[in-house]
């Protein structure tokens, strides 16, 4: 180990070493050399690197990116990219519920039914499609008079049912309880009553309601009590 | 024959005689029937996606040979609970029984099949009542007993049982099969108020007719299945280029059974007819 007098010898040798720098020399030694061109050209160069580098990783990232918007996009489950499917309708995929009101408590939903009415015949029916229920259908027949409604509500969009297709550019409009219901009635001669296909959205769902009744515009009365 | 090649033989036998049993224990019910000669009349095979297609004829004239329909109607039933899969025999029998209920006051004990509305007959819809009697019918005609759905045989024992049940009697009238008409007895049936049943291998309904003075438009829907109907009226339209006969259709009015499109018409030259049969009560 050194002593603090030897450490400070050999500081005052080291610095008896120093000499000054001559920058006339050096100055002239670089423009000899042509030091300061190539020195530029190199800062050139690296400026380039990098700006290539940066723009490379840039168009990484949008790929990047533009990959990950697509896979999102495409996996969503009601993309409207994807074309609608047409119902197969056939006896194995429909099947019998008690009640609308039990389908709501059991589904957690709200969808609008006739209720209320004295004397009724009723049929629930759900039609599904790969075990999902896509349509529910309330049949009403007012005994007392033989009329009947039929309620169709769809369970999940994207679907085109090829038999509810008498619901479809219907020429009238109407608007009840501010919902806006496009409509059509004839008189059926058939059944000697009036026949009126309607359609409307409600709270994210599509209803299609056919009446069947004795006056011709029996149904918007019917239809105020349901949005009511 | 060495011991190895008599190996090979044994088991390429007894292979073949596995697939063999194991194909006729997979192989569908109504197919098996069908090889066995009987026709099994059920729900579509092929379920369709009702995809409706236009066909349109021009010509220059047309000549109407028959165009008879029943006044009233056949009702236009179907299986309104769902519950019953192959069920267009019952269906068929219960449209029969509806029918002959404004004849026949008892032929549904205490109930009415119709109602008078502005003067005129007019059937009511299936409710419960029409449900009890097709899923009456639908035992009586021992439905998916034998076979995917039922035969004629079983068709028409199950409705003979019901009608003699309820007192009265049925007789059956063959029209005719294949190409082998007769479609003026078929519309003497209708005009006389008979119904008649068709026991068909059918692709498609009719949905929508309109034949006008120089262009036929037919709108169809796809339906694959063997089928019984009940037929209601009959159109014979002979169609004229000029002088030449293009062709000549024949229409029957139906009630169809089906759920969706309950009502409609069957080209019979562009369907299978296994048999036509007229259905009287009295």
């Amino acid at each position: 180990m050194f002593t603090k007098r030897k450490l400070a010898k050999l500081m005052e040798k080291q610095d008896d070493n120093k000499q000054e720098i001559n920058y006339e020399i050096l100055h002239k030694a670089k423009e000899e050399t042509h030091w300061n061109d190539a020195c530029e050209v190199k800062a050139v160069d690296n400026r380039k690197q990098q700006l290539i580098i940066t723009a490379t990783i840039c168009c990484l990232l949008i790929i990047i990116s533009f990959g990950i918007f697509l896979g999102i996009t495409l996996s969503k489950p009601n993309n409207p990219l994807e074309p609608p499917i047409h119902y197969s309708y056939s006896e194995d995929n429909i099947y019998k519920y008690v009640s609308v009101e039990q389908y709501n408590e059991d589904k957690n939903l709200d969808l609008l039914r006739f209720k209320n009415y004295q004397n009724i015949d009723e049929a629930v029916t759900i039609y599904t499609d790969n075990g999902s229920d896509v349509l529910l259908e309330q049949d009403l027949i007012l005994l007392d008079t033989y009329e009947q409604i039929k309620l169709f509500v769809e369970l999940k969009n994207n679907y085109i049912f090829e038999f509810l297709s008498n619901y479809e550019a219907l020429s009238s409009e109407i608007v009840i309880n501010g919902v806006k219901i496009n409509y059509d009635t004839k008189f059926d001669e058939e059944i000697y009553l009036y026949k009126t296909f309607t359609k409307f959205s409600y709270k994210n769902h599509v209803y299609r309601i056919c009446f069947d009744l004795e006056g011709e515009t029996d149904w918007q009365e019917k239809i105020s009590k349901l949005l009511a | 024959m060495n011991t190895k090649k008599l190996y090979v033989v044994t088991l390429s036998i007894v292979a073949i005689m596995i697939a063999f049993v194991m194909g006729f224990t997979f192989m569908p019910l109504e197919v098996f029937a069908e090889e066995t000669g009987e026709i099994y009349y059920n729900s579509e095979l092929r379920p369709s996606l009702f995809s409706a297609r236009n066909e349109t004829l021009n010509y220059t004239r047309k000549e109407v040979l028959i165009d008879t329909t029943m006044s009233p109607k056949t009702p236009h039933y179907y299986d309104r609970d769902t519950n019953l899969n192959n069920s267009c025999a019952a269906v068929a029998g219960g449209i029969v029984v509806g029918y002959y209920d404004i004849q026949l006051e008892n032929i549904i004990p205490n109930y009415a099949s119709f109602l008078i509305r502005a003067g005129n007959i007019v059937y009511k819809p299936v409710d419960s009542n029409i449900q009890n009697i097709m899923n009456d019918l639908f035992v009586r005609m021992k439905v998916n007993t034998t076979g995917a759905g039922a035969t004629e045989e079983q068709f028409k024992n199950g409705l003979n049982e019901y009608v003699v049940d309820k007192g009265y009697n049925i007789t059956y009238r063959g029209y005719g099969q294949g190409s082998n008409i007769d479609y003026n007895a078929i519309a003497n049936s209708f005009k006389n108020g008979k119904p008649v049943a068709l026991f068909i291998t059918m692709s498609s309904l009719i949905t929508n007719l309109e034949i006008g003075d120089t262009n036929l438009t037919m709108t169809t829907t796809a339906y694959n299945a063997n089928h019984i109907l009940i037929a209601n009226g009959i159109k014979r339209v002979r169609y004229y280029n000029g002088n030449n006969v293009i062709r000549t259709d024949t229409y029957l009015s139906v009630s169809s059974g089906l759920r969706q499109f309950n009502s409609g018409y069957i080209w019979l030259e562009d369907t299978i007819v296994n048999d036509v049969i007229g259905v009287e009560i009295y």
